[in-house]
């Protein structure tokens, strides 16, 4: 089991739960909402006061205005309607004053002052009246006269003050009305900011752990899909409910780190299951023939040579298929060291020397000078190249030339394998590089094949971040070129 | 007479190789998994030993270990296996073995020549 490079993980650390945040946070608001009301209330109750208040002072103060207007009246007319009337407002404001909901003591000495010029306006206005009756003599004309003015000038002095008082208190109240609701106001703006802001921190306090624990969850499944089973997310044991998900998805990991586990166990003890008889059977043909081989007729050598042939056959169809279950099992660590690509081909070449003298086929090589070396798992592009060279030998017609051409630019090195043979249609090209895809054509169903040589090459070269490609002209060449990262 | 301890738990195999080697003049010993391969590694010298690696009682690798801890250990071990994995080659060769080969690559005559190559390479030893 290759070990895997063990990537950071990421803390996922919340000491409160979404649930108990959430919570906090409506709690909160609530208590908010709570205080909020009970401010409301007792605003409005203390504002109802207020304005009941300043409307009491302001009916006095049309009491006594509508007094002094009676008041002149009378001075004028001297007559009973307007006294009958100024009985009826003085009286009124008797009451307005003793009904007054004195709050503080700045309003009881204006109520004070008020009820004194009231209690004084009283008996002089009484007097005033009286006196229209008197009818004066010629000896105290002058000095009746001078006591009707007297009268009449305490009357208007006292109710001046007395309006001017009443128009104080009234200002007082508007004012202090006023500032009430100035106050009312502006606390409600504080509460509805402190919800805004308190509404903000929440979003932002969950939100920001939600964020972070989702960052570190997916960041873990981006690395298991990678095939990094090893990695694991870490988390708090007392967490969120993050924290049981990061719990949740470790042990997925490491479910599926036992599974990748048997499954390339078990791959290795198939392949050497499946190869152990294969190779026995490879043995016993060997020793036959280098024993007994002089002795045998034409015919039996024939024989033997191809069970031999079929037992090689047997054996690379096992390793194929071996091949694709680790690379399915994703089981393949790249062992890469530079590598003389020209070298490995000529290689492979030269092992299927035999395979390709069978067709009197010849190889040929190009390739520039001080080709560099390559940063490959040599094995594995070693199961590429032979794949190719025996496709193309298989279908190139006997006596051509298969190429094999080697080129380089700044960031890729790219081998080309060229045959001559009949082609592929379009139709196949597409399906060329699937599992257990095989040619239509006539010739594809002459060869023998397990349609995983080209599925595997094209898996092999992806692992090395390279691509494989193919062009072709029906009836005339095929070309596979597979392209490396430099 | 090189003397050779073949080790390998499939007895067609072992035959094969036992066949091979005895008709080429070896003085050849088998054993049948890595627990009898030990027993008789232990008791004498050898020149080769060829070694497979997934066996029952004691694999190939539980014999590496034993085998160069003790004092008889001169042999030149040749792993003979049908896993081909880059773990086992380098987890092999660092237990001391000289070799590893896939044996469904090779033939009986093959190996043995490989053989006869390492014990001549060893009578000659390059400068």
């Amino acid at each position: 089991m290759p070990s895997r490079k063990f990537v950071k993980k990421v803390r996922i650390a919340n000491p409160l739960t979404i649930k108990g945040k959430l919570l906090l946070s409506a709690l909160s608001e609530l208590l908010l909402i709570i205080i909020f009301t009970l401010f409301l209330i007792g605003s409005t109750r203390q504002t109802s006061t207020v304005t009941s208040a300043e409307s009491k002072a302001t009916d006095i103060v049309k009491t006594v205005t509508e007094i002094r207007f009676v008041t002149f009246e009378n001075l004028l007319h001297h007559d009973s309607r307007s006294y009958s009337q100024w009985q009826t407002g003085h009286n009124e404001l008797a009451n307005q004053l003793s009904s007054f909901p004195v709050t503080n003591g700045s309003e009881e000495r204006l109520i004070a002052n008020i009820r004194a010029q009231h209690e004084v306006i009283g008996p002089i206005f009484s007097k005033l009246v009286a006196s229209y009756g008197d009818v004066p003599t010629s000896q105290n004309l002058v000095a009746h006269n001078q006591y009707q003015e007297r009268l009449a000038s305490q009357l208007v002095s006292k109710q001046q003050v007395e309006i001017s008082t009443a128009f104080k208190l009234a200002d007082l109240k508007r004012d202090e009305a006023l500032k009430i609701r100035q106050q009312t106001s502006s606390f409600a703006v504080i509460v509805i900011l402190l919800m805004f802001v308190i509404t903000g921190s929440n979003f932002v306090f969950v939100y920001a752990a939600i964020s972070r624990a989702l960052t570190a969850l997916q960041q873990g499944a981006r690395q298991i899909a990678k095939g990094a089973l090893d990695y694991r997310i870490r988390y708090k044991r007392k967490g969120d409910e993050f924290s049981l998900l990061a719990a949740t998805f470790n042990d997925m990991a490491t479910s599926l780190e036992q599974v990748d586990r048997v499954k390339s166990e078990f791959v290795l003890l198939v392949s050497h299951q499946l190869r152990t008889p294969a190779t026995a059977v490879k043995g016993f043909l060997a020793q036959l023939t280098a024993i007994y081989g002089k002795d045998m007729p034409a015919e039996q050598q024939e024989m033997v040579v191809s069970a031999y042939e079929e037992n090689e056959r047997q054996i690379r169809l096992i390793n194929r298929i071996l091949a694709v279950a680790q690379v399915e099992a994703g089981e393949v660590a790249l062992y890469k060291q530079p590598t003389d690509l020209v070298d490995l081909a000529k290689n492979v070449a030269v092992l299927l020397r035999l395979f390709l003298d069978d067709k009197q086929q010849k190889v040929t090589f190009d390739y520039p000078k001080n080709f560099p070396l390559v940063n490959i798992d040599a094995d594995r592009i070693r199961i590429v190249l032979e794949n190719l060279l025996r496709n193309a030998g298989k279908f190139a017609p006997p006596g051509s030339v298969i190429e094999v051409i080697l080129r380089q630019n700044k960031k890729h090195i790219e081998i080309t394998i060229k045959d001559y043979g009949p082609g592929i249609s379009d139709e196949d090209r597409h399906r060329l590089f699937k599992k257990f895809s095989r040619g239509s054509s006539e010739a594809t169903a002459k060869t023998e094949g397990s349609g995983l040589g080209l599925y595997l090459a094209k898996r092999i070269v992806e692992l090395h971040q390279g691509t494989i490609s193919v062009h072709s002209v029906v009836g005339k060449s095929t070309s596979f070129t597979v392209q490396l990262p430099k | 007479m090189p003397k050779i301890l073949i080790i390998e738990d499939y007895q067609s195999l072992l035959k094969i190789y036992h066949d091979e080697f005895e008709r080429h003049k070896f003085d050849v010993k088998l054993a049948m998994n890595g627990e009898e391969g030990i027993r008789l590694a232990q008791a004498e010298d050898f020149d080769v030993i060829l070694l497979d690696l997934l066996m029952p009682q004691a694999d190939g690798f539980d014999f590496l270990q034993t085998y160069t801890a003790g004092k008889h250990n001169q042999a030149k071990v040749i792993i003979l296996s049908n896993v081909y994995s880059p773990d086992y080659v380098n987890r092999a060769l660092s237990l001391g073995a000289s070799q590893y080969l896939l044996k469904a690559d090779i033939t009986p005559q093959h190996i043995r020549e490989i053989v006869e190559q390492s014990l001549e390479a060893d009578k000659n030893p390059k400068v």
